[in-house]
């Protein structure tokens, strides 16, 4: 039985050990506690997906996960996503194909397209339709999202083609 | 509200939910009996509906959680029924090669609930122990013909889904899984594009003599699932039921009680609305 407990869990690749009250939700642990803006309080409810974090690659609504869930996880936000300097290919495709708006939404919209690809390279339009209803957008009506999802897709398709040990 | 150098006074995300105590059994009776010792405590599964819980300002001074039961988590295909572990997330079941070989139906419907980053995380038994109406695992295993296998600090206890639905489970009684009876020829089919006015799920099967049988679950945003036999005594094969099928639901939802009703849709509209449904739904499942 605890009301603390220490955490140990990765945030982007790098080793995390927090004493945090049982009732911290994930969100405000990344937020308010580790500084990791990147996912926003929307709805609160788990409806909105703003908040999307990924935990061992599964995205997840920060905002209704509590941080003990995470106990010994790998949480990916969109924070961790740019190497070296240089975007994540579903960033880059975001950007050129102009989805975004407001942009409340694109860090979730963005780290749910990175899950789907891990779990389907070659999605067609009614996957990606499906994997991005979880989350809402007020701004671009989901069209030039799904387009950026699509060229994503293909974008990272080719470099694993043309450099098969290439991490994705 | 907090003050930030370069930004000013800035509204921070933090929202303090009320303290609890989290516990972390290893085992399911332990569970039980922890539950059963602890005012004000609850089972933690998959925690997509009890934060929205906490935030509906429902708290608990004891939480447990139980993620260490994993055997919670497993699909058992027994000869006579399909056994699904109460922490199968809606995910895995709906993908789950045994769900899929019993009941690809069932399988199909449980797939197409909610969105995927909530089946992803989101448990059957959290659906169901929630005793949400607009939630919508109660509706297909209402069809199926599903009991829920409790565990109790007094011992193992069964429930029908519709009893359990009517009533609640005990107080502390941990759902271990769900039993979906495996009849011979059992298809299903679930319409959910009314949603949430109308949600309703079919089960048909091979009854006495190999002569078709069936079952109806009608549901709404308000109401839980309401369950109808449907009387095919007349029909000695599916596609004799397919031909009849505007028939066949026009009579089954004459039969629907005129208490079944909420405040958005009134009684004459489900019996019209499930008659419908249910004759699309005959018409794609009886073949």
């Amino acid at each position: 039985m605890v009301s603390y407990l220490r955490l140990h869990f990765t945030v982007n690749g790098t080793p995390q050990a927090l004493r945090i009250p049982a009732n911290t939700l994930l969100l405000d642990l990344l937020r308010d506690r580790i500084g990791l803006k990147g996912a926003k309080v929307g709805c609160s409810r788990g409806v909105c997906g703003a908040c999307t974090v990924l935990v061992d690659g599964q995205p997840v609504a920060g905002c209704s996960t509590f941080a003990f869930q995470a106990q010994g996880a790998m949480v990916e936000t969109i924070e961790g996503l740019a190497r070296d300097g240089a975007l994540h290919p579903v960033q880059q495709a975001f950007i050129d194909h102009a989805a975004l708006q407001c942009g409340y939404c694109t860090a979730g919209m963005i780290l749910l397209a990175k899950a789907l690809l891990a779990h389907d390279p070659d999605p067609d339009r009614a996957t990606i339709v499906e994997w991005l209803s979880s989350n809402v957008c007020r701004c671009t009506g989901y069209q030039l999202i799904v387009e950026a999802v699509e060229d994503a897709a293909r974008r990272m398709r080719q470099a694993a083609q043309d450099d098969p040990g290439a991490e994705a | 509200m907090k003050l930030v150098e370069s930004a000013g006074l800035i509204a921070t995300s933090f929202r303090s939910l009320p303290p609890f105590e989290l516990h972390r059994p290893a085992g399911a009776e332990a569970a039980a009996r922890l539950a059963a010792s602890l005012p004000r405590s609850a089972y933690f599964a998959g925690g997509t509906d009890l934060v929205a819980q906490y935030n509906e300002g429902w708290s608990a001074d004891h939480v447990i959680d139980l993620s260490r039961l994993k055997f919670l988590r497993r699909i058992e295909r027994q000869c006579d029924a399909l056994l699904i572990g109460a922490l199968v997330t809606h995910w895995n079941g709906a993908r789950s090669r045994k769900v899929r070989g019993a009941l690809p139906g069932f399988a199909a419907a449980w797939a197409r609930i909610a969105n995927v980053r909530v089946r992803m995380a989101a448990t059957l038994g959290g659906n169901l122990m929630a005793r949400r109406t607009r939630y919508e695992s109660p509706v297909l295993l209402s069809a199926a013909g599903a009991t829920l296998e409790f565990v109790t600090a007094a011992g193992p206890l069964s429930m029908p889904v519709s009893a359990f639905l009517a009533s609640g489970a005990p107080a502390s009684a941990l759902l271990e899984s769900v039993r979906i009876p495996l009849l011979p020829g059992m298809r299903f089919d679930y319409e959910r594009s009314p949603r949430p006015i109308a949600t309703q799920a079919l089960a048909l099967w091979a009854g006495d003599e190999g002569r078709p049988a069936g079952r109806v679950a009608l549901a709404t945003e308000h109401v839980f699932p309401r369950v109808l036999d449907l009387d095919l005594s007349g029909y000695a094969s599916l596609a004799e039921v397919r031909g009849d099928a505007h028939t066949i639901a026009a009579r089954s939802f004459e039969a629907l009680p005129a208490d079944f009703a909420d405040p958005v849709t009134g009684n004459a509209w489900l019996r019209r609305a499930g008659a419908v449904l249910l004759s699309r739904q005959l018409k794609r499942t009886a073949w």
